[in-house]
Order: C-alpha cells, then sequence, then structure tokens
C-alpha cells in the first residue's frame, strides 16, 4: 500500500511537472519533456520510498505489505503503466483525429456537420493535410524518411519502424487502410 | 502482492491471446466492445483463482508471500484493470496510428519512395474519416442523422477531457 500512495503522489507530481515544463518548452520534441517527467516522478519515488517508513505513519497492519521490494516494485509498475495511459490519451487529445472529430462535432453541437464540413477541419486551402502536416517533418527529423525535390524516401530505420507496424498490424487482423 | 500480480498477468496474457483470435474473426465494427466483452470474465476469474490458490502459489519463497489477504486481492485487481487498459492502448495504438500506417505504406511502394500528392492519396483523408465517423457511432459517442453527424453526451464528454488535457498541458499543434 505504501507503493501504491507514492505511486499516486509521485503522478501527480508528474502531470505537474509536464505541465509546467511544457510552458516553457519552444521545441518540438515534446516526447522528451514527458519522458523527463517519468523520470523525475521515478526519482522522486524511489527517494520517498527509502526515506519513509513502511506503514507511512499511518497504515493498519492489514494495509502494509510485509516485503519492500516487493512494494516498491508493485508501486513502481502502477506509476509506470498509469503514466503510459497518460501519454497515449495525450497524444490522442493533441494529435489524434478521432478527438479532432470528435472535438468538432461538440463545437457544433446541435446544428451537427456534414462529411464535408468535418474535412474542412483538416484541409487548410491547398496546403498538405493536418495529418501529415505535423507528421511529416517530425518522420524527416527523426530520420525515418529523407525529402529531396518533393519526393519522400524511406530510410532504413523508418523501414525497420515499417515492417514491425506492418507485422503488428497483420497480426492484429488490421490489413491495411479499409 | 506478487501472487495478485502473477495472476492478473497470466489471466491477461491468455486473455490478450483470446482477444486477438476474436478481433481477426469476427472483424467487429466496435473492437473495444468486444475487448471489453471479452475481459468481463477476467475478474471473477481472477478472484476465484486468489481465493483458491495457495499464497505462494506453489513456488513463491515465503517472505514475498505473506501479503494480506484483502490487500493482496484489491491490488491484483488494480493490476489486472491497469494491464487490460493498456493492452487495449497499445491494440488502438497499432490499429489506429497514422505514423505507422504511412511507414507501413512506404514499405508497399516501389523504392520505398513517395510524392508529397501520392502520400495525400495513400493517407486517404476522407476514407480515415470515414472510418473513424464510422468507430465513433459504433462506439455510441457520434449520432448519425442523414448527412449529418452529431455528438452523443459522451462524445461531448470525451472531447471536454480531451480540451481539459491540452488546456492543462497547453498544447497546440
Amino acid at each position: 500500500m505504501k507503493g501504491l500512495i507514492l505511486a499516486g503522489i509521485c503522478l501527480g507530481c508528474l502531470v505537474g511537472g509536464a505541465a509546467a515544463a511544457l510552458r516553457g518548452y519552444r521545441g518540438d520534441q515534446e516526447y522528451k519533456v514527458l519522458l523527463g517527467a517519468l523520470a523525475g516522478a521515478f526519482l522522486l519515488y524511489t527517494a520517498l520510498f527509502a526515506a519513509l517508513p513502511a506503514d507511512l505513519g499511518f497504515l493498519p497492519r492489514g494495509a502494509v505489505e510485509p516485503a519492500a521490494s516487493v512494494d516498491f516494485w508493485n508501486g513502481a509498475l502502477v506509476l509506470a503503466l498509469v503514466f503510459h495511459g497518460i501519454w497515449t490519451f495525450t497524444y490522442m487529445a493533441w494529435t489524434g483525429p478521432t478527438i479532432r472529430v470528435l472535438r468538432a462535432l461538440a463545437r457544433a453541437r446541435d446544428r451537427g456537420l456534414t462529411m464535408r464540413e468535418i474535412l474542412g477541419e483538416f484541409e487548410s486551402g491547398g496546403q498538405v493535410n493536418a495529418l501529415l502536416r505535423r507528421r511529416l517533418p517530425k518522420l524527416v527529423g527523426g530520420g525515418y524518411l529523407r525529402e529531396e525535390g518533393g519526393v519522400y524516401t524511406l530510410l532504413p530505420r523508418g523501414r525497420a519502424a515499417g515492417g514491425i507496424a506492418a507485422r503488428v498490424k497483420r497480426a492484429l487482423g488490421d490489413l491495411g487502410p479499409p | 502482492m506478487l501472487k495478485g500480480l502473477l495472476l492478473s498477468a497470466g489471466i491477461v496474457a491468455i486473455w490478450g491471446g483470446a482477444a486477438l483470435w476474436l478481433l481477426r474473426h469476427l472483424r467487429p465494427g466496435s473492437p473495444l466492445a468486444v475487448l471489453a466483452k471479452s475481459f468481463a470474465p477476467a475478474v471473477p476469474v481472477f478472484c476465484l483463482a486468489y481465493a483458491l490458490t495457495p499464497a505462494t502459489l506453489g513456488f513463491l519463497p515465503a517472505p514475498l508471500a505473506a501479503t494480506p489477504e484483502p490487500l493482496g486481492t484489491l491490488d491484483g485487481l488494480l493490476a489486472l484493470a491497469l494491464f487490460f487498459l493498456t493492452g487495449v492502448q497499445f491494440y488502438y495504438h497499432f490499429h489506429n496510428s497514422i505514423t505507422l500506417r504511412l511507414l507501413a505504406e512506404f514499405r508497399r511502394v516501389p523504392r520505398g519512395a513517395m510524392t508529397l500528392a501520392q502520400l495525400e492519396e495513400a493517407c486517404g483523408l476522407e476514407r480515415l474519416l470515414d472510418e473513424r465517423l464510422r468507430a465513433l457511432e459504433h462506439a455510441r459517442l457520434v449520432r448519425r442523422r442523414g448527412d449529418r453527424f452529431y455528438p452523443s453526451v459522451a462524445g461531448r464528454l470525451a472531447a471536454a477531457a480531451a480540451r481539459l488535457t491540452r488546456a492543462v498541458l497547453r498544447l497546440n499543434p
């Protein structure tokens, strides 16, 4: 129980720390800020776990895990799994087209939107659509693609990542865009 | 706690294999409904397994198997829920990720090269949005009347949660 309580406290610090760091961050690799927040949360968790007694001064006997190592790693696992959920939801809320559609529909309220109007949320007057606008520079910057004269070419790193993606999608029964 | 963790991990691993089989063969309109319904029996199975098995599971050292039973059960249920949610998130990440879809698409074309126009066509914006809207309808987050789409109450709540997340973390694409 000590590990779970400390993990909960450190997750709160993680969200606060990430929010504060992202306010001042001017780059385009926000994932580094989130990973840094996770590292900081884990360090804090380790320090608090080492410094505090097994019952945190108030836990009843039935809520104390006798094996400190089990308690520690159990809390660390919960911290990691909940962070993964926060990370996934953050990126969905930030870049996901599904959430973007929902937000557009929520703004439209009782008026509703047609498919053409929803498409308009993603297109920007002839420029590359919003789905690619953010993703392509990151794929080029991350060494997955090379851009030359308007042609994008897969680099070895991108080929490896694409291969893994294709194999996992086949295993999921998803053979590509419907 | 270790007994609960191991039992929940084992149950989720078995469920994961069964869920993948169901998804491949049923090709449901709402994978989430299939995942949730197939996982529901896991909770009573876990509780039963926890009650019927020894604290050491036959192989754990005694010092690591001394967790009070209520604490171990609750912690195991928490782990079960987190493992399930993580599994669902991984499924949707691979199923929905546009970046991974793009990279997989690059592998299919000659020399792994595409122009922007080819990319726009491969990305299939209208087809992708049609796919997502159908998924949202199946999940009852969106309703359709004629050619217009409307958010359900659940859809508005999801949009509000996303708006709050973006506001807290100051995220703007």
